[in-house]
């Protein structure tokens, strides 16, 4: 008997990871806060850190952690930066 | 995460920092949409009532992973 | 293919449901025959099966199935015909070189083949059967494939697994937990009712799995819902799935919150919903269908199985699903679609996002002001004592005896919801324990605090039995930025 999947098998689909650089300097850093509380200060350290290795660094923040970020926000993070941290998921 | 993933198809290489408690949800979502290698950088709960210092102390041994994470 | 004229028919000698065995030769006796190749599961036979059973034509039906399932089939289509059965490995149909059913043969009183028709074929089928089948559409619809078709893996598909095996559901993971019905393609097609079914109504949060109303209609089937059921589940859908609704927040969530579905407009009645006596409690297929096919909309399609993406602390029985129907006619207020701008006469659902109710017994109020203040201050402690104001909509469910009540002194919807607004405030002094929002921690001592935004943060329906003096308030879905969206009922389509 075959049935009819309620799932849709492209939510599985592998993903390949983005490449890595091999050192810091010169790269440019998307930080993306999700916008819970204590966010914005851990990325201001890890900001700190990352211009201490010569990255250049942009400050993104998602209107409600509650939601996926927008696909405009990832395009325009992506547009931009080659590498991201995101934080404070708690 | 469904940021995360996004933006590693995207060609951005990401390092997500959580607290402990959000380990399984991350491994469990990374698996469904397609990064099941996938791994937060991970720092104890809570972090609310943290001082400044504590905060950053925190921040700062996040940061050794999240390079890892993020650097061939 | 199947056999070409002339060509001599094979015999057979096959069960006949109910009694006995018969052959060709039993069939020819009397002069020519005809003989209708059928399985028991595909939507075009029954078809042919109700149309031609109606029409009286005289022909033999050729079930590939057991014994038992052709039974089913004949009852299910009315058919009063003899009915044959061939259970695998089919060597009738191979002999006479089936492919799809069904397909129906004309055989001479000499056993020669005189024409075949394949599918259903109603100027063609009047032509073989000599008989004046009415005009009805569709005057043609493809069949499925013949069971003696299956290679091996398929026919142990087959008979691994009868279609209502909640067991075989199970293993699959497509349920709550509750038994669900197989979503076999002929039931989802009668959900679907003709809808294209790789139409999408979006992503569903949080796993983003595409809504094509195919999955929207196979999670309806699992619910247990009625085809009459399905256009307010895709309206429904269609509702959640809007970004102002925010999905994702509520089904990743460590709250409890889930999905409630509110009907109004005369969709209700078609749909068999129960708006009176136990309005928000067992008893009623729509209303507990209904509001299960959401969920799994949720946990299945869009992987917010709890435990997993769905990660609330407690969960509650509510999120298994809610569905509820407004009692227009007992109301004595507009009802909610119409407050949110739709004509009386249009079905409309709206869903909101909530907690489990919280009953509110009062039997002694006697004048509205009274009651509302009752019903407000029931509603007091909801999220946490102190969290004043809530910042999300609250659903109340008013009994016919206190709407009554409500609106003898001439209450609209609107006063009610400005009374109870009005009575809910609290010194911001008195709310400083515990769990409380910035507007607590920077007003002063004395300022009263509205458990309420505003009075448009409280939502009023009429639901209940006659008898008894007991409304509810939903606990509300806090901090999650979603507000009610409305959608209208399309039946047409």
């Amino acid at each position: 008997m075959r049935y009819v999947s309620p799932y849709d098998p492209a939510v599985s689909a592998p993903v390949q990871p983005a490449p890595r650089p091999d050192a810091l300097a010169g790269r440019t850093v998307a930080l993306l806060d999700i916008s819970k509380n204590r966010g914005k200060e851990f990325l201001d350290r890890i900001e700190a850190r990352l211009r201490d290795h010569g990255a250049e660094v942009e400050r993104y923040a998602k209107p409600l952690f509650s939601r996926p970020a927008s696909g405009e926000l990832v395009e325009r993070i992506a547009g931009r930066a080659e590498l991201c941290i995101e934080a404070l998921a708690d | 995460m469904h940021d995360l993933v996004r933006l590693e198809a995207r060609g951005v290489a990401t390092a997500g920092v959580g607290t402990q408690p959000f380990a399984d949800e991350a491994l469990e979502q990374a698996a469904l949409l397609g990064m099941p290698g996938y791994r937060m950088v991970l720092i104890p709960h809570p972090v609310q009532l943290l001082t400044a210092a504590e905060l950053d102390a925190r921040a700062d041994a996040a940061f050794d992973e999240a390079l890892a994470r993020l650097l061939a | 293919m199947p056999p070409a004229a002339n060509a001599v028919a094979p015999g057979f000698t096959l069960p006949r449901v109910g009694a006995g065995s018969v052959t060709l030769a039993d069939l020819l006796r009397t002069g020519p025959a005809a003989v209708m190749f059928v399985t028991e599961d595909c939507p075009t036979c029954e078809l042919a099966l109700r149309r031609l059973g109606a029409a009286g034509a005289d022909l033999a039906v050729v079930c590939e199935a057991d014994p038992a399932a052709a039974a089913r089939l004949a009852q299910r289509t009315g058919f009063a015909g003899p009915m044959l059965c061939e259970p695998a490995p089919y060597e009738t149909s191979r002999a006479y070189g089936l492919e799809a059913v069904p397909t129906t043969v004309a055989i001479a009183a000499d056993g020669a083949v005189t024409a075949a028709v394949v599918g259903w074929d109603a100027p063609a089928l009047s032509e073989l059967l000599g008989i004046d089948l009415p005009a009805d559409p569709p005057l043609r619809k493809p069949g499925c494939a013949a069971k003696s078709t299956y290679d091996a893996a398929q026919l142990a598909a087959d008979a691994a697994g009868s279609d209502d095996d909640p067991e075989a559901m199970y293993e699959l993971g497509w349920t709550d937990g509750l038994p669900t019905i197989a979503p076999t393609p002929q039931r989802v097609a009668a959900m679907l009712a003709g809808r294209d079914p790789a139409h999408s109504l979006g992503p569903v949060p949080p796993g983003m799995g595409e809504a094509t109303l195919e999955r929207v209609a196979a999670c309806a089937v699992l619910a247990g819902c009625r085809p009459e059921h399905f256009a307010i589940v895709a309206a429904a859908a269609e509702a959640m799935l809007e970004p102002a609704y925010n999905l994702h927040g509520q089904a990743v969530t460590t709250q409890p919150a889930g999905q409630i579905a509110v009907v109004n407009g005369p969709v209700r009645a078609t749909a068999g919903l129960n708006a009176g006596m136990g309005a928000l409690g067992p008893g009623t297929r729509a209303n507990l269908t209904i509001g299960r096919a959401l969920r799994l909309l949720v946990s299945l399609t869009g992987e917010g199985m709890p435990g997993r993406l769905d990660r609330s602390t407690l969960g509650q029985a509510g999120k298994v699903g809610v569905c509820i129907a407004e009692d227009e006619t007992r109301s004595p207020w507009p009802p909610l679609h119409v407050e949110h701008g739709f004509a009386a006469g249009t079905s409309v659902v709206t869903m909101l996002a909530g907690d489990a109710p919280l009953t509110i017994s009062e039997h002694r109020s006697r004048t509205p002001e009274a009651l509302a203040a009752a019903l407000g201050w029931a509603a007091a402690t909801l999220w946490s004592p102190n969290w004043f104001p809530i910042g999300a909509a609250t659903l109340f469910v008013i009994c016919p005896e206190h709407a009554d009540t409500l609106a003898a002194g001439g209450w609209s919807k609107a006063d009610v919801r400005e009374a109870i607004w009005h009575a809910v405030r609290r010194p911001a002094g008195e709310l400083r324990h515990g769990e409380f929002p910035d507007r607590v921690e920077r007003a002063p001592d004395a300022e009263l605090i509205p458990k309420w935004d505003s009075p448009a943060d409280i939502v009023l329906i009429v639901a209940g039995g006659e008898a008894g003096r007991f409304s509810a308030v939903y606990g509300p879905c806090v901090g999650m930025d979603w507000k009610p969206v409305s959608l209208e009922v399309r039946c047409d389509t």
